[in-house]
């Protein structure tokens, strides 16, 4: 299998065919290593990639709006021309459950209620509907088949879930060994581990099917006691579009994309660099200033009229050389808000 | 869950397969008897609810059983305005007859539409029918049982006659004023609670000097400033009552209104053994209109006592209610009806406090007998004045005396009068 990990963000990836200097298409590091897997990746299902690159840009000009002093380098051009096509991995579990559950549902109701207006010696009623829950204990027993519940393959799925967004899992395609051209990140969890998690989207998925089955509206409290049998594993490829913009120092600032729904995550940056040059011509403009009114004062004894130039160009010196410092401090303000999220390591 | 399915819970329907559901079991199951017949247990005779022990009492061995009062007073349970239950309420009783076999006798009895209680006109048993209700949230869950027995109402009927001037000897005299009949009537009471906000231009009157050209002095006169101003009004409406029957002169029920629902008690059929009971003529949404007119015109007034000025104009009113909720109940009421001259009467009494109202005959001779009497002093001094003036002119002043009389007795003829026409209205 063709796989590497990158040593400074540890993800690690598969690819059909690696390029010849690999490198890690999430932080862009070139400390890749190739590793020797013999287990195969049995991926049957995937997403297919349905965010155009032109809708790409378009969230890109969005996304680098309104930051103040815009590194030069977040460019939507710059970002769809280093854009890299990653699947992420998440299993799927179909399982037999059979359960004893008990829940409150919830029953919709619509109750009336009135408002009198007295207008003009006339009274009007005016009739008001409202819906309100009533809310019944139900108990039962479940014995179904649940296909392709979603359970996390990855460590930071949640992490990477909470920045792209939840994926729709209704139109996947099957794989049927068709050669995968995007890199695909390989599992760090096995199927013991995200047991766990299919287990809570059995859960939801069977509270879900109990409410539909007593005819309610809402599901409270929903508790079983299952028992799970023929379980099947399967993995399944999600899209997430990579690409970065360098900052000052020149480091990897990665945005991902979720390729399916739009959603973009990337750190937003403010170019301090950017800040300094306005804070230096704003300091030029004052010294300019401050040297008018120095020379204006001096020749004030001979032109007293010189003397009010003089004084308001050493105001205006004053304003530009208090004005010279707010670039920077914007900009660092507007930085120190940044919160890095895990898995991103700027290189 | 040690026990599957639960005690009390039943099977249900289910809209998935593989999946089955358990809902608990109705509180109120159609289990109860169609009809509840009452027998002594002793002699087999049948019992009635006595009104003067409060319970039930065979009439042939003594056998006496007290209820279960159970007393819920102002707790007991309320209802929201569903949707439904108004669609329900506003079907009625429809025309249908109940065809029952008494389990008494076996004769098979008709039962006209809305009865609660009845008698079967074969064996006399004392019938308390418990499925006439269309939803069971709308059959009665609470009364109010008799606290006043026939004698009692009797006594108070025969004094309420007999205070009155007008009513004719010998309907007060009347030993024939034959006993009362126990009946429980339907009402719903109403809970809300209303917030209006109010808007409208208050006059405020001012005396201000000014010069009259025209006569060339200085004179005063009132003059009214407006100015728009609003507030707001909270009221809470707690057990507001309207009569769910048409069968019962509401000016009399009105009159009789002081019921105590402190001292309401859970139905039970033994209440209604041996009295005659019916359920609501006049459905939930047109009782609930009438609440709401009350609480309007309750609120209008309110809002109206807030405003300190001399004039109101452009009044605006929003009325919203909020927490609306209804409940159904039995309360208690004795009625009388007697004949005088060919005409009928009728007198209610609450049954739980004692207040009277009703129709009372006038004896039309005695009343402008009286009426007479208070304008003839008027008449004869001025008479009187007006003659002795041509001998004496200072006698003049005894004609205007007689006729201060007589607009004194106008007046009281016309307060006997208006008070005589009301005394028989229905």
């Amino acid at each position: 299998m063709n796989a590497m990990v990158c040593r400074s963000c540890n993800w690690r990836f598969f690819k059909q065919n690696l390029p010849a200097e690999p490198f890690c298409p999430h932080c862009r590091s070139a400390e890749v290593e190739r590793i020797n897997d013999e287990k195969a990746l049995d991926f049957e299902q995937f997403l297919p990639f349905s965010v155009s690159k032109t809708e790409f840009h378009a969230r890109v000009e969005e996304f680098s709006r309104n930051i103040p002093f815009r590194p030069p380098d977040l460019k939507p051009a710059n970002l769809l021309e280093r854009v890299e096509e990653i699947f992420l991995p998440r299993y799927l579990v179909d399982a037999d459950v059979t359960a004893v559950w008990q829940a409150e549902m919830g029953f919709n109701y619509e109750v009336v209620s009135h408002q009198e207006i007295y207008q003009s010696h006339n009274w009007e009623t005016i009739e008001r509907k409202e819906t309100r829950i009533n809310w019944e204990p139900r108990v039962g027993r479940l014995a179904r088949r649940y296909e392709n519940v979603p359970a996390p393959a990855l460590e930071d799925d949640k992490a990477l879930a909470s920045r792209l967004g939840e994926y729709s899992l209704r139109t996947p395609e099957p794989v049927d060994g068709r050669i995968v051209e995007p890199w695909v990140r390989v599992p760090d969890r096995n199927t013991s581990d995200a047991w766990l998690d299919a287990v809570v989207g059995l859960h939801q998925r069977s509270a879900e099917d109990c409410r539909l089955a007593a005819g309610a509206d809402h599901v409270e409290q929903f508790q079983w006691q299952p028992e799970f049998g023929e379980k099947h594993w399967t993995l399944m490829l999600v899209p997430v579009y990579a690409s970065y913009y360098l900052d000052d120092d020149g480091r990897f600032l990665p945005v991902l994309m979720n390729a399916q729904t739009g959603t973009l995550s990337g750190v937003r940056y403010a170019s301090v660099q950017k800040a300094r040059r306005y804070t230096a011509a704003l300091l030029i403009i004052a010294a300019f200033l401050f040297g008018g009114s120095v020379f204006f004062g001096v020749v004030s004894p001979l032109f007293p009229i010189f003397g009010i130039a003089a004084i308001i160009l050493f105001f205006f010196s004053v304003g530009c050389a208090i004005g010279a410092a707010f670039p920077v401090f914007m900009a660092k303000r507007f930085n120190s808000r940044i919160n890095i999220p895990p898995g991103y390591r700027p290189g | 869950m040690s026990e599957f399915p639960p005690k009390n819970y039943i099977r249900t329907a289910s809209a998935v397969e593989g999946i089955e559901v358990f809902a608990p079991r109705p509180l109120e199951p159609d289990e109860s008897p169609e009809i509840v017949d009452f027998h002594c247990p002793q002699c087999g005779a049948t019992t009635a609810y006595s009104l003067e022990d409060g319970g039930l009492k065979c009439a042939h061995c003594g056998y006496f059983e007290p209820p279960a009062k159970e007393i819920v007073g102002r707790g007991a349970q309320d209802f929201e305005f569903k949707v439904e239950a108004l669609a329900e309420s506003a079907h009625g009783w429809g025309t249908r007859r109940s065809d029952l076999v008494c389990e008494n006798c076996g004769a098979e009895t008709s039962f006209p539409p809305g009865t609660l209680s009845t008698r079967c006109a074969f064996c006399g048993s004392n019938k308390v029918l418990q499925r006439e209700g269309l939803q069971s949230f709308l059959r009665p869950r609470f009364l109010i049982p008799f606290q006043l027995d026939e004698n009692r109402s009797l006594k108070i009927a025969k004094e309420w006659l007999g205070s009155s001037w007008m009513v004719p000897d010998h309907v007060k005299s009347n030993s024939s004023l034959e006993a009362f009949t126990p009946v429980y009537i339907p009402y719903w009471t109403f809970d809300a609670a209303a917030f209006a906000n109010w808007k409208a231009q208050v006059g405020y009157d001012e005396t201000e000097r000014y010069y009259d050209a025209s006569n060339n002095e200085w004179r005063t006169r009132t003059v009214t400033r407006w100015r728009w101003e609003d507030g707001a009004v909270r009221q809470d409406y707690d057990d507001l009552l309207v009569s769910g029957t048409q069968r019962i002169s509401s000016l009399h029920l009105r009159n009789i209104q002081n019921f105590k629902l402190s001292e309401l008690v859970v139905y039970s059929p033994e209440y209604l053994a041996g009295i005659g009971a019916n359920a609501y003529d006049v459905p939930l949404e047109p009782a609930w209109e009438k609440g709401r007119y009350a609480i309007r015109a309750d609120v209008y007034n309110l809002c109206h006592k807030q405003i300190k000025g001399d004039h109101i104009r452009r009044f605006e009113m929003a009325l919203d209610l909020a927490e609306e909720s209804w409940r159904y109940v039995l309360l208690p009421v004795l009625i009388n009806a007697f004949y005088y001259r060919g005409r009928s009467y009728r007198i209610v009494i609450n049954g739980q406090t004692g207040k009277i109202s009703g129709q009372r005959p006038v004896d039309w001779i005695k009343v402008w007998l009286v009426n007479v009497l208070m304008l003839a002093p008027g008449l004869v001094i001025s008479l009187l004045g007006l003659v002795l003036q041509f001998g004496s002119p200072e006698a003049f002043a005894l004609f205007w005396v007689g006729i201060g009389l007589l607009v004194l007795g106008l007046a009281g003829m016309a307060v006997v009068l208006t008070k005589a026409s009301g005394m028989d209205d229905e």
